[in-house]
This record gives C-alpha cells, sequence and structure tokens, in this order.
C-alpha cells in the first residue's frame, strides 16, 4: 500500500500566523490576563475598576469592516497606535502578540513580522515553528 | 481573471461568424487570421465591458466617508466586487473616530456583515477603493490576449469558417465568397502566357501587372481572387516558399519534380529497430538517410549541414531533405512543390531548385555534379546565403589526385566489383566511395532489383561476397554496404542494419565491419 503524503507542511518565512483564540480556550491559561499585561499599569487599574464591559466599533484600516470590541481589546488597540506599543525590550513572543494584535490579527508571515519587530525574520520562524505554540499563534490553514 | 475564462476555450459561435461576414462585406478584403481573431477578440472585450457596466448600474461603490441609505446596493472593490444591499443603520461607537455610523449589509450570498460609514477619519478606501477602474478598463488588452492564445484561436477561427460555403480561404487569409471578382478564363490563357514567356515563377501581382489586371476591386482583392482561380486551374501549380504564393506552369516543371525519380524511390519497409545496437542507431545519425526519419536533436541545428553522397541522389541530382536539411531550404504550409535558387558555392553560378516534400528531396544539382564530377560519397555542405533565400552547395575541392576507387562492374552479367584509378578533385568519405563506368548496366540492375520483391538479405549476399573479397580482413563496412546497396535498391541504413542482425549468414567481426559465415 502506498504510504499517504503528509498533511503536514514545512513552514517557511512567508508562512502566515495568526492567534488561535481556541487554543487559549483549550490550554488553561487566562487571556485576558495576558492581553492585559500588554497594557500599562494605569489602565489595568482602570479597566479592573470597570464593573461592566462596555462595547466599542472598531473599523478594520483596509477593509472599512466594523467589529464590535470589548473594553480590553478597544484599550489594546489604541495602545497599538503608540510608538511605545513595541520597543526593543519588548520580549519575541510578545512583540509578534502585540503586531497581530495591532493588525486586526490579520494572518502574518515571518518576514513581514520582521519588519515591524525589526528581528531576523529567521529567527521569529524558528520560534513560530518549534514544536511548542507560544500564546496562541500558528499558521493560518492557507498559508503560502 | 474576469476577462481570459472565455479566450482559454474560445469559440466561435453563430454570431460570431454573422460578425465576421460583415466585416469581409463592409471592408471588401481578404482579412488575415490575426486581423479576424483581432477583431473577435475586441468584439468579446466590447460585450464583456457592456455586461459589466449593466451589472454593476445603480450600484455605489463603497467608501467608508460616504453616508448611506437602507436599500442602497453597494459593490466592494477591495473584497473581490461582491456586491450587497444595506438592510440597517446605526451609529458607529468609538471616542476615537468621532462620530459615524454603522451599516449593516447583506451580500448576496445572505451572510451580513457591518461597515463603518459617514466616517470623518481618513480611511485608504477613501482614496482608492471606490474605484470600478479594474473592472471597468478589463484587466488585458487584445493584444495580451492574442499572444496568449493565438494557436487555438487561429483553430477555432478556421475549423469555424471552414464549415460555410460564404468564405473563401487562401494563404492564410478569408474572404466572402459573395464578393470575389470574376476570373474568367480570357484572365487565366494571358496568366499562362505571361508564365510561358517568364519560365520561371511569378506572385499574383506581377501576373496581374501583364495582363492589365481584373474588372473593378481594389488590387489586395485581384491578388486574391487571382490567387484563388489560378489555385482552382490544374495548368497552374503554386510552388511559393512560407507566406510568399509563386505561380509556375505545370507543364514547365521538371518531370523529375512532378514524379520522385526511380533511384529515390523508397517503399518502406518494416523491420524491428530494437534490433538495431545503439552503435548501429548511431551510424545510422552519421549517415543520416531522409527515410531513417531521424528527429532533430536541438544540438543538431544548424545554419550549415554537411551530408555524405550517396548514389541515389548523384543519379537523380538532388539532395535528401532530412531533417537537418529541412531548416535550410525553404519550406511552405501546403505546397508540395518549393522553387527557390541554388548557388554553386565554388564558381557562384545560380540554378534552379525545387524542395520536393512529399519526396523528401530537393531537385536540381545534376548539372552541378557533372561539372564537378562528384563521385559517391563526396562530403558535400549546404548552407543558407547569408541576407538572401538561396541556398549554397558546396564540397571541399582540391586539385584532382588519382584514387583507388571501388567500381561497380558487369561481371558476365553479375554484380562486382573492382578496384580501378580515378581521379578526383573532392573531399570523400571513404567508406562510401564507389563509382561504376557502365551507367547502363547499374540503371538496369536497380530497375530489376528496385521492382523485385527479392528479400534485402538475398541483394545483400552477393554485396558482402564482392565487396569483402579484397578486403584485407575479408570483411566490409555497414557503410559501404549502404552505400552499395543502394546502387541497386533504395533504402536506409535501419533495415539494411537488421537484416545483417537478424540474417544467420550475416558474421559481425566488429566495428560495423560483417563478413558471410559464422567463423
Amino acid at each position: 500500500m502506498q504510504p499517504r503524503p503528509s498533511t503536514l507542511v514545512k513552514p517557511t518565512l512567508n508562512t502566515r500566523y495568526h492567534i488561535d483564540y481556541s487554543w487559549w480556550d483549550r490550554s488553561g491559561e487566562d487571556l485576558r490576563t495576558y492581553l492585559l499585561s500588554h497594557l500599562p499599569q494605569e489602565q489595568r487599574d482602570l479597566l479592573a475598576k470597570s464593573a461592566d464591559h462596555q462595547q466599542y466599533d472598531a473599523v478594520d484600516p483596509e477593509t472599512g469592516e466594523v467589529t464590535q470590541v470589548d473594553d480590553l481589546h478597544y484599550w489594546l488597540l489604541k495602545n497599538s497606535r503608540t510608538p511605545d506599543f513595541i520597543t526593543p525590550h519588548t520580549s519575541l513572543v510578545d512583540g509578534i502578540f502585540r503586531v497581530l494584535i495591532a493588525n486586526n490579527n490579520h494572518p502574518m508571515s515571518s518576514n513581514e513580522l520582521s519588519t515591524h519587530l525589526g528581528r531576523p525574520a529567521p529567527t521569529i520562524l524558528k520560534m513560530l515553528s518549534g514544536a511548542r505554540v507560544y500564546k496562541g499563534i500558528r499558521p493560518t490553514e492557507n498559508t503560502t | 481573471m474576469l476577462t481570459q475564462q472565455w479566450a482559454q476555450n474560445f469559440a466561435v459561435s453563430p454570431d460570431d461568424v454573422e460578425y465576421i461576414q460583415g466585416l469581409l462585406l463592409e471592408r471588401e478584403i481578404p482579412l488575415s487570421l490575426e486581423e479576424i481573431a483581432r477583431f473577435l477578440i475586441e468584439r468579446r472585450l466590447e460585450e464583456q465591458q457592456a455586461a459589466l457596466q449593466e451589472q454593476y448600474r445603480g450600484v455605489a461603490s463603497y467608501r467608508p466617508v460616504d453616508s448611506y441609505d437602507i436599500g442602497q446596493r453597494l459593490v466592494f472593490p477591495h473584497q473581490d466586487f461582491a456586491i450587497a444591499s444595506v438592510v440597517a443603520v446605526r451609529e458607529g461607537g468609538n471616542p476615537d473616530l468621532g462620530q459615524f455610523r454603522v451599516i449593516q449589509v447583506e451580500f448576496d450570498d445572505r451572510s451580513l456583515r457591518e461597515y463603518a460609514s459617514a466616517l470623518n477619519s481618513p480611511h485608504k478606501l477613501n482614496d482608492d477603493g471606490g474605484s470600478l477602474a479594474p473592472v471597468q478598463a478589463g484587466s488585458v488588452s487584445a493584444d495580451a490576449l492574442l499572444d496568449a492564445h493565438r494557436e487555438s484561436l487561429y483553430q477555432a477561427i478556421n475549423e469555424s469558417l471552414a464549415q460555410s460555403q460564404d468564405f473563401v480561404r487562401l494563404s492564410g487569409r478569408w474572404f466572402s465568397r459573395a464578393l470575389m471578382l470574376d476570373v474568367h478564363e480570357g484572365h487565366l490563357n494571358l496568366a499562362e502566357a505571361v508564365l510561358d514567356m517568364n519560365s520561371a515563377p511569378l506572385t499574383a501581382p506581377q501576373i496581374l501587372e501583364q495582363i492589365g489586371g481584373l474588372d473593378g476591386g481594389t488590387p489586395i482583392l485581384q491578388e486574391f481572387c487571382l490567387n484563388d482561380a489560378l489555385n482552382a486551374d490544374s495548368r497552374f501549380d503554386e510552388v511559393g516558399p512560407l507566406d510568399t504564393v509563386l505561380w509556375h506552369l505545370r507543364r514547365l516543371e521538371p518531370a523529375e519534380v512532378q514524379q520522385t525519380p526511380i533511384w529515390l524511390r523508397y517503399v518502406p519497409a518494416a523491420y524491428d529497430t530494437n534490433s538495431l545496437t545503439p552503435e548501429q542507431h548511431a551510424l545510422e545519425r552519421e549517415i543520416d538517410d531522409e527515410w531513417s526519419d531521424l528527429p532533430l536533436d536541438s544540438d543538431q541545428a544548424s545554419d550549415r549541414v554537411r551530408l555524405i553522397l550517396s548514389y541515389p541522389h548523384q543519379r537523380a541530382g538532388t539532395l535528401p531533405l532530412t531533417s537537418r536539411m529541412q531548416s535550410i531550404f525553404p519550406t511552405a504550409r501546403s505546397s508540395n512543390r518549393i522553387a527557390f535558387t541554388l548557388v554553386d558555392g565554388q564558381d557562384g553560378e545560380e540554378f534552379a531548385g525545387w524542395v520536393v516534400r512529399q519526396g523528401r528531396y530537393v531537385y536540381g544539382l545534376k548539372a552541378f555534379y557533372d561539372k564537378h564530377r562528384l563521385p559517391i560519397g563526396t562530403l558535400i555542405t549546404v548552407h543558407r546565403e547569408s541576407g538572401s533565400d538561396k541556398v549554397v552547395v558546396d564540397f571541399l575541392a582540391h586539385r584532382p589526385r588519382t584514387e583507388w576507387v571501388r567500381m561497380m562492374i558487369d561481371r558476365n552479367g553479375q554484380i562486382g566489383f573492382e578496384d580501378q584509378k580515378r581521379p578526383i578533385g573532392a573531399e570523400y568519405d571513404d567508406l562510401m566511395l564507389l563509382g561504376a563506368d557502365d551507367q547502363d548496366f547499374i540503371d538496369g540492375l536497380f530497375q530489376n532489383y528496385q521492382q523485385s520483391r527479392r528479400p534485402l538479405s538475398a541483394l545483400l549476399k552477393p554485396l558482402v561476397t564482392e565487396l569483402s573479397r579484397n578486403m584485407p580482413q575479408g570483411a566490409v563496412h555497414a557503410k559501404t554496404l549502404y552505400s552499395a546497396l543502394n546502387m541497386l535498391r533504395r533504402c536506409p541504413p535501419g533495415p539494411l542494419f537488421a537484416a545483417l542482425n537478424t540474417e544467420p549468414e550475416f558474421y559481425s567481426v566488429g566495428n560495423h565491419y560483417w563478413r558471410l559465415g559464422s567463423t
């Protein structure tokens, strides 16, 4: 019997990644706590005091499509447009996560992430293509 | 790509045929396949353009800065030009963006999505997102489509127009039968007289000039109609190379062009090509017989070909039209005979040549061979004269030296060979070098053996015996056998080698040398 070809494709520098939120449901880690860690302390305090989670209309910068986000995502998107959202001191995993957040979780390749982070694309690929999934960042199904 | 789907599988509709007929009637000139194809493509593009405009009529292009009402139809250029209807409007909520509205739209697949509208903050779709230009302009040009699908387009057009009695096709051009000019018997008789006096091929415009033209019509139409009439009359023969129509009188053509000379007629013999060794295949390629059907390797393609003159071609005054030679000589789409000019590479003398495609030979070299007394086995070079259609035939000449030549002789009615001294002034292949003084004897043998049904091995046996008689090893080379066999019967090397391999009376002593018997 002929062996079936593997459905696994070796990731390349053009393989696109996104935040797979379903991974968070299974991982046992708390997504909200992690998301809060990307905000400055004063905003974290403000969100902690807020009892009801307000909804905001986020407009996609590419398509104009509106998605409703909660206050946490709203502040994350707002912060993503500030210059100190990603600094040289940001860890590689957090940096990738923040770039994806800032781009409405549109899938991005190691090459594209490299231009935003100023880190070598092969380094990014090496981390993302390992056996371990970091913070739910996984390749999209339709990768190039 | 929206505009390429139909071009990939182009089909000519009855409506297209009517359109072509209209074009021909309107223009009153024959159109080439390229012109017809271009007209049809441009027509399709215009139809597609109109269909798109109809599809997007009354549909606004989505831009975040604009306001929309419920029921309004929108197209989203950056989402594959999907169309949706506005089904709800609400106020937007985002303190960073100021006041704006959110429209809910329903796409044709019933999916619902929300988009920003009346948005005063900058957005990239406000600058370029509202354009339908990519759809409206069509994404490819007629030229690009023609270049990409030329072959299939031409085939579809030819097949479709050929099915109709309303069109006439000649030399890659089509015209309406209804508009054909009358070419009467008087015109044809005059054309015959003109060609008779000229004794060389002429184009239709040259004939028209001398007969005073046809009645009415443009020069292009007159040329087309005369070509069509000459084509239908058996007195005239189209002998032009590719993309050139040249007319000649059939009765003025050499008999050797009308009918393949007996020395060149090969009746294909079935044999097992797998029985040949790789070395024999290599030797077959070296001999390069026109009936060996050898494919042209890319490394063999050259504008200068060297070949070994064999008896059949020396006798008939011809050259073999092998795959290597075909690229040098003029060719044609449908003409079997093509007239051209041969040039003697030794003294520049020009003489008439004919490519006979079906017979796989080039006629017109009898005077050349006789003038230079070229023996069987002469190494001939052929190349196209630079900047012209003339073909130069040459050989490596030297001061005549007396050489031993194996002559085929009449030994009491039987085939014999005898080494005799002869002056030779050309480089030759010594394994192919043969001669004959008694032409009548050889012609008689050839006619006898060519027509007889004797198996090849029966012809080979006396040749092997006689040719190996005076050889130091008592064996004869396969190339010499090929050269001698072709003095008796036209035969390429393949069947000859197969007979040597399979018949038990022939014994290989190596290096293509053969003798009779097993010891």
